[in-house]
């Protein structure tokens, strides 16, 4: 059983609790589930916040798509938000005591948002207010559930004898969500259980909005029969930036340096938290908020090149910065993880927005030197994928630019525990000298150097940004200098025949389809579950970007219909597969507006290009 | 190891005359007078002429790129703070385009030493105005008198934090070396400014401009001392070296203050974040046992199990 959810209201007023209540509530039920969080670029202001996604009784649990089965919404502005994600059997919540409110009210909403719904009122002949777009929706086939959240909350707060001064604003969460639950078929222990989760330690705050939502809970006919479950598998509760600094935890990395940036720094923050590490004699790892992006990658650099596996993350804007030094670490031969987490570019553009927009500006750089641009889909292979990048960067001795985004930092999910069983790390031992030696650190004869560590090889040796001899130390003959490059770009050879076939690029679907959906990155889930619609369609899924696997996307994609689809305006897959192949992409579908793929947008993408469509807008908005 | 020990294999490629071959000698005189192990000694620089020092040095070194070797020496350093990490760099490399970052290991402390070689132009790209040339003059290489003001780099490294902060000449090598040797030596972030003239393209601050100029502290006023010894008079030595910082007529030598009362970033941290850092710094520490990720990963995922 599948339900598709959202909770919206305004941002920083309770919306995200009553999210991690709902989720947890549902997932101490025994349901998997995957959703993901927007919001605005301020922290309190009101504008309006959800979290949409999928509750299911299987995993993985189809992705969103763009009409949810239930809506709660904390505000008449949620509901007015979600109008059109709302179709026949669809079901609402909203607080009947705003249905007389119309947009302009609702000081928070963008201008243009409210033009668009005068409009649509003023062609539909529908009553500009919360009230006449409820109505209109009930005309359409929603099952509207107007409860006068006000009048409620004061009786049960009469009634439990909660004395608040504001009652409706402190407790509006846990009553939308126990409606929800109520909604659901499911009982007061799971809202109980949620608000336990979400309110935490504070006793005296949990116990009120447990009798809160007791109350609530009775106060709706259950319409869905949602039965708690026994899981098939143990299971995971996090997000995509816990998920990533937990994989660099466990692939060794004990440096990780940052400067706060949206989407990124939770996976930093994260970080910070499981310090001392777990484990007998590994606990020590170092975190370091450095001054700007520019200091967080050299501090990296300085890290990897004393020995100890480093990172640093970031996003767009702090990794334009990174640019020289991500080259001089390719130049100086030293391993280094960026985390690119991508957001909506162009320049600051919408920072906490989905965005595909930085995979050409990963693979360019400045000055051509071996690297790894390496992208995750889902949570599993961001923990994973982690560990992996981790490896290559040490193995290698180059940087690795791991792509992830937005959507997936803020995917939560309710999941089976990866396999803990499936991750290698493979140090590389340093060498080390019994005695001082003067050693070249940049041998001819080798593809990677050997591991020459300070303090720990007893070896002199330097390493530079300039081109140089083997020694490390500057110089420009012109002989030296093309050995010296052929023996640095020799490792991405060394890594394309190392690096199995399945950690570059995944087929799924039919394996003599003869149309290909090509996707990167975290659209992968929505085209999943569109393939799960659609006849005979296969999926193309690239993850390793660069060194781009030119022979396996040729073999795959040679003699079929390539369909591309991105969270990008050019279509920088397609764009890079052309360069890099002989495939030619039948066509490009693309969404730029901030807002992740989902899976109805891959089928209307497909129905769109079975109509003859070749550049393919994706607008939709949920 | 003697001071000649310290010497690499390539000659410098500086101009004959350069100040920077005082502070090279400088180097190798401290480092013998500590008697660093050159395997456990890493040399960080950036760009620019006087950044081509580690390249002379028998050591471990990072010639990294312009303006970034505080941050790579700082990310050293906190993965292994047994090692003794020195930043060498001119008056561009550290006072203009890595500016930001002096700054910051100031208020830090970490346990390092930043050697300013500083000339008050860019000389590798030919001449031009460098951030600690005074406003009003015009060095040779371009058309019209610097605009810009200077910046003094010990009221910069003050301000931040630094807790040792000296001054040299690099014409005086014995005296640089001394300085550069106690800097080391200090437990904290340590800023030793040193002239160092550049002869072809600094046609103003000369040797002989210099010579007329500078002078020493302890000379000068034989009470002089500039080390915090206990809390109460922190404020008061730090006035008393803002004082001689400000000197622009003539140009006081020596060391203008030295706290080692501060806790370094690495004594924050252990107390802080891990009561173990430093112990057996993470390069030395297990990442994996048997290809199995050495740190509990069940104990790691735990509050997140449902």
């Amino acid at each position: 059983m599948d339900i598709k959810f959202l909770i919206g209201g305004p941002q920083g007023r309770g919306v995200e609790t009553a999210s991690f209540m709902f989720m947890y509530g549902v997932g101490a039920a025994g349901y998997y589930i995957y959703a993901r969080r927007e919001f605005w670029s301020n922290i309190a202001g009101g504008r309006h916040s959800y979290v949409v996604g999928t509750l299911s009784n299987r995993w993985p649990a189809p992705a969103p798509g763009n009409s949810v089965d239930l809506a709660l919404t904390l505000d008449g502005h949620a509901v007015l938000e979600h109008i059109h994600h709302l179709k026949r059997g669809s079901c609402l919540i909203y607080n009947s005591e705003e249905e007389a409110k119309t947009p302009d009210q609702y000081v928070m909403m963008s201008r243009a948002f409210v033009k668009r719904l005068e409009n649509f009122a003023r062609e539909l002949g529908i009553e500009p207010t919360v009230g006449g777009f409820v109505k209109y929706l009930r005309e359409i086939g929603v099952e509207t559930i107007g409860v006068p959240y006000g009048k409620q909350i004061s009786e049960i707060g009469r009634k439990q004898g909660i004395v608040s001064p504001a009652l409706l604003a402190r407790f509006v969460n846990t009553f939308v969500v126990a409606l929800g639950m109520g909604v659901m078929g499911l009982g007061e222990e799971y809202v109980t259980r949620g608000v336990v989760f979400a309110l935490g330690k504070k006793v005296e705050v949990v116990e009120q909005n447990r009798k809160v939502a007791a109350e609530a809970v009775k106060l709706v006919q259950p319409r869905m029969e949602l039965k708690p479950t026994v899981p098939k598998s143990r299971r995971v509760f996090w997000n995509g930036n816990e998920a990533s600094a937990l994989g660099k935890i466990a692939g060794g990395i004990r440096m990780l340096t940052y400067y706060p940036i949206t989407p990124a720094t939770d996976d930093a923050m994260t970080f910070e938290k499981s310090i001392p590490l777990p484990g007998d004699g590994a606990q020590t790892a170092v975190v370091f908020q450095a001054e700007d992006e520019l200091a967080a990658v050299a501090m990296a650099t300085g890290g990897a090149v004393a020995g100890v596996r480093s990172a640093t993350v970031t996003s767009g804007p702090g990794f334009s910065l990174m640019t020289e030094a991500i080259s001089m670490a390719g130049m100086a031969e030293v391993g280094l993880v960026v985390t690119l987490w991508m957001r909506s570019g162009p320049s600051t553009g919408q920072a906490t927005r989905q965005g595909q927009q930085d995979l050409l500006l990963a693979i360019a750089g400045q000055g051509e030197y071996p690297k790894i641009v390496y992208a995750s889909g889902d949570l599993e292979e961001v923990f994973l994928d982690n560990v992996k990048v981790a490896n290559w960067a040490e193995r290698y001795r180059l940087p690795v630019i791991h792509l992830l985004d937005k959507n997936l930092s803020n995917t939560f999910a309710v999941m089976p525990l990866p396999d803990f069983s499936k991750i290698e790390v493979t140090p590389v031992p340093p060498v080390v000298f019994p005695q001082l030696r003067e050693v070249e650190a940049y041998p001819l004869e080798e593809v990677v150097p050997p591991r020459l560590l300070p303090g720990i090889s007893n070896a002199v040796f330097h390493l530079s940004s300039l081109e140089h001899d083997p020694s490390g130390d500057p110089e420009e003959d012109p002989q030296v200098v093309v050995e010296m490059f052929k023996r640095r770009m020799a490792k991405l050879k060394l890594a394309e025949e190392e690096i199995p076939t399945e950690d570059k690029v995944q087929y799924f679907g039919p394996p003599d389809a003869r149309e290909v959906i090509v996707g990167w990155g975290s659209t992968k889930p929505a085209v999943l579950s569109a393939l799960e619609e659609l006849e005979d369609v296969g999926f193309l899924y690239v993850k390793m970007l660069f060194p781009f696997p030119t022979a396996v996307v040729e073999s795959w994609l040679s003699g079929r219909v390539a369909l591309f689809v991105e969270n990008n305006y050019l279509g920088q897959l397609a764009m890079l597969t052309k360069a890099c192949t002989d495939v030619k992409p039948a066509a490009v579908a693309v969404k730029f507006n901030g807002r992740p793929v989902t899976t109805d947008d891959v089928l209307e993408a497909y129905r769109k290009f079975k109509r003859g469509e070749r550049v393919i807008e994706i607008v939709s908005d949920l | 190891m003697t001071a000649a020990k310290y010497r690499w294999v390539r000659a410098p490629e500086w101009c004959p005359g350069c100040g920077h071959f005082g502070v090279l000698q400088a180097v190798y005189n401290a480092f013998a007078e500590l008697d660093l192990d050159p395997a456990k000694t890493v040399l960080v620089s950036g760009i620019g002429c006087s950044s081509r020092l580690p390249h002379y040095v028998k050591t471990v070194s990072l010639h990294a790129i312009h303006g970034r070797a505080v941050p790579y020496a700082m990310g050293i350093k906190l993965a292994n703070p047994s090692l003794e990490v020195v930043v060498v760099g001119g008056d561009g490399d550290l006072m203009a385009i890595g500016g930001n970052h002096l700054l910051h290991l100031g208020r830090r402390n970490v346990d390092m030493a930043v050697i300013l070689m500083d000339n008050s132009v860019y000389g590798l790209t030919r001449g031009q105005a460098g951030p600690t040339l005074p406003a009003g003059l015009k060095v040779k290489a371009v058309p019209k008198p610097n605009l810009q003001t200077e910046i003094n780099p010990l009221l910069l490294a003050l301000t931040a934090g630094f807790t040792y902060i000296a001054r040299s000449y690099s014409y005086d090598i014995k005296y640089t070396a001394r300085l550069i040797a106690e800097a080391i030596r200090h437990r904290g972030s340590a800023f030793v400014h040193v002239y160092s003239p550049c002869v072809t393209y600094n046609n103003i601050m000369t040797r002989e401009w210099y010579e007329k100029r500078v002078y020493k502290l302890e000379e000068a006023d034989p009470q002089w001392d500039p080390v915090v010894r206990h809390e109460g008079e922190t404020e008061a030595k730090i006035r008393k070296a803002l004082d001689k910082i400000v000197e622009v007529d003539r140009l006081p030598l020596g060391v203008f203050y030295k706290n080692e009362l501060v806790p370094t970033f690495e004594e924050k941290y252990r107390a802080v974040y891990d009561s173990t850092y430093g112990n057996t710094p993470p390069p030395l520490q297990p990442i994996a046992r048997d290809g199995k990720p050495a740190v509990d990963l069940e104990k790691l995922v735990a509050d997140r199990l449902l």
